[in-house]
């Protein structure tokens, strides 16, 4: 069950990737900074299927997973936030949650190994605190990546506390642990459906012209 | 079986960061209802700053025109009126003149007629030009029609005029809104138009009246502000809102003008 659901997210994912890599060149600095992030993502996701097949341990993975995702995704709000207050909070987010994130990881290395909660807790709520800034500046203007807007703040709320459980799950019973990973994967694909939305909205008629 | 033990510092950090990222998350909605209120807000105050000043606007053009409609009036009274009166007064304080021959009474007598025959038509004229009694005393189509006779006999324009409706008597006063915006609207389109073909059609639609008036004159850009801002435009949106209604226009270059507004 959860294989069936991961493929049909991560096959999402590659649909959205292709359709975002067709109408590269005509678009603007936030589109491609978006379309980079769901490469990483296919990218980081591809690889830890692949060790998974080895049965190595694809843990530390998820690491480059938040990190990328928190700097890929810092980038996208900083091109697309207005204001300087704004811009200022995104550039100050990413110096704080990195340089902690670099400090812990340079006291304690083992942390590398299993999920980090500190990492997991700062990242997704930087991200919110951004996705909101920009829901803020959306009002009474015009809609501009609103379903993306939409995905990476219902993801985030629903996948954070997920996570946040995830070093439990190896102690769960059989029967349980992988329920937190359904969860997540069910939340994926609808994540990846709203881009998809997105693209179908905005970015389909623009490819066309 | 190895069941990993549960420790109990993971579990107490897991709760904690848990709830740190509800709380955030809850403040972070919070503050997100409070700034977007504050931003509504200013929206909403702009807009209807904006609707205020249009209102002026409309006042400003209504009180200009008032004041260039006396000023006409004031040059018509005293060109074609006082001055013929003063005339005739004169002709009849000659006739207190004593000894006048038959000739010079019977002259000056066809004079004071001829003069006031001429001040009656003058004055005739300002009130039909004010007011057309036509319209006054028998109602709005026959208002229109007699519109559409006067610009005909000109010679200048063809009006097609076509009825479809009904005209109740108990809408005088909104009958004549109906009548002014016409007059301003074929006064336009002979001067600034340049128009050849006039058609103005009544009909009714859903329960309202609907007046569709087109021409084939040198038309406007539909996105021309001067030609928005015109005083005579002014006064049509005026006229067109004390009737409950709404108005289009459809015009482009060379191609006439289309007028469609309901009361």
């Amino acid at each position: 069950m959860l294989n069936i659901l991961a493929n049909i997210g991560y096959l999402i994912l590659l649909i959205n990737l292709i359709l975002f890599i067709l109408g590269f060149p005509n678009q603007g600095k936030a589109y491609k900074i978006f379309t980079w992030y769901s490469g990483i993502m296919f990218i980081i996701q591809i690889s830890s299927n692949i060790l998974m097949s080895f049965k190595i341990n694809n843990l530390f993975l998820s690491h480059f997973y938040f990190a990328g995702q928190f700097i890929l995704l810092s980038f996208f709000y900083l091109v697309l936030l207005k204001g300087n207050y704004q811009k200022n909070i995104v550039k100050i987010g990413a110096l704080f949650g990195l340089s902690v994130l670099g400090v812990q990881y340079g006291y304690d290395p083992s942390l590398f190994l299993k999920f980090n909660l500190f990492e997991i807790f700062i990242t997704s709520i930087l991200l919110i605190i951004y996705a909101t800034f920009h829901f803020y500046n959306m009002l009474n203007e015009k809609k501009e990546f609103y379903y993306i807007n939409v995905g990476i703040l219902m993801y985030l709320f629903g996948s954070t506390v997920l996570f946040l459980v995830g070093n439990l799950t190896a102690s769960l019973s059989l029967k349980w642990n992988k329920i937190p990973w359904i969860l997540n994967a069910f939340l994926y694909i609808i994540y990846q459906v709203l881009i998809l939305i997105e693209w179908k909205k905005s970015f389909y008629k623009k490819r066309i012209q | 079986m190895k069941k990993d033990v549960i420790l109990e510092s993971d579990l107490v950090a897991i709760i904690l960061y848990s709830s740190a990222a509800f709380l955030l998350m809850g403040l972070v909605l919070v503050l997100f209802f409070y700034f977007s209120r504050k931003k509504i807000i200013q929206k909403e105050l702009e807009k209807k700053d904006l609707e205020i000043y249009h209102q002026k606007e409309l006042l400003r053009a209504g009180i200009i025109t008032q004041e260039e409609e006396r000023k006409r009036i004031a040059q018509d009274l005293h060109d074609d009126i006082s001055s013929k009166l003063n005339i005739v007064s004169l002709n009849t304080h000659l006739l207190t003149t004593p000894d006048l021959s038959d000739k010079e009474l019977a002259e000056i007598t066809a004079n004071i007629l001829n003069l006031t025959t001429k001040a009656l038509e003058n004055s005739r004229k300002i009130a039909h030009g004010l007011l057309p009694p036509v319209l006054d005393k028998f109602g709005l189509h026959a208002g229109v029609e007699e519109l559409c006779f006067e610009f005909n006999s000109s010679k200048q324009v063809a009006v097609h005029y076509q009825n479809g409706t009904q005209f109740d008597n108990e809408d005088r006063d909104r009958h004549l809104h109906v009548f002014r915006i016409l007059q301003e609207l074929m006064n336009n389109s002979l001067r600034h138009g340049k128009a050849t073909e006039i058609s103005i059609a009544f009909d009714e639609k859903n329960g309202a009246k609907v007046c569709t008036y087109k021409d084939n004159g040198i038309g406007f850009e539909m996105n021309d502000k001067k030609h928005q801002n015109g005083l005579g435009m002014k006064n049509i949106e005026s006229r067109v809102t004390f009737l409950n209604g709404s108005i289009n226009f459809d015009s482009g270059v060379n191609k006439g003008i289309a007028v469609v507004f309901n009361f």
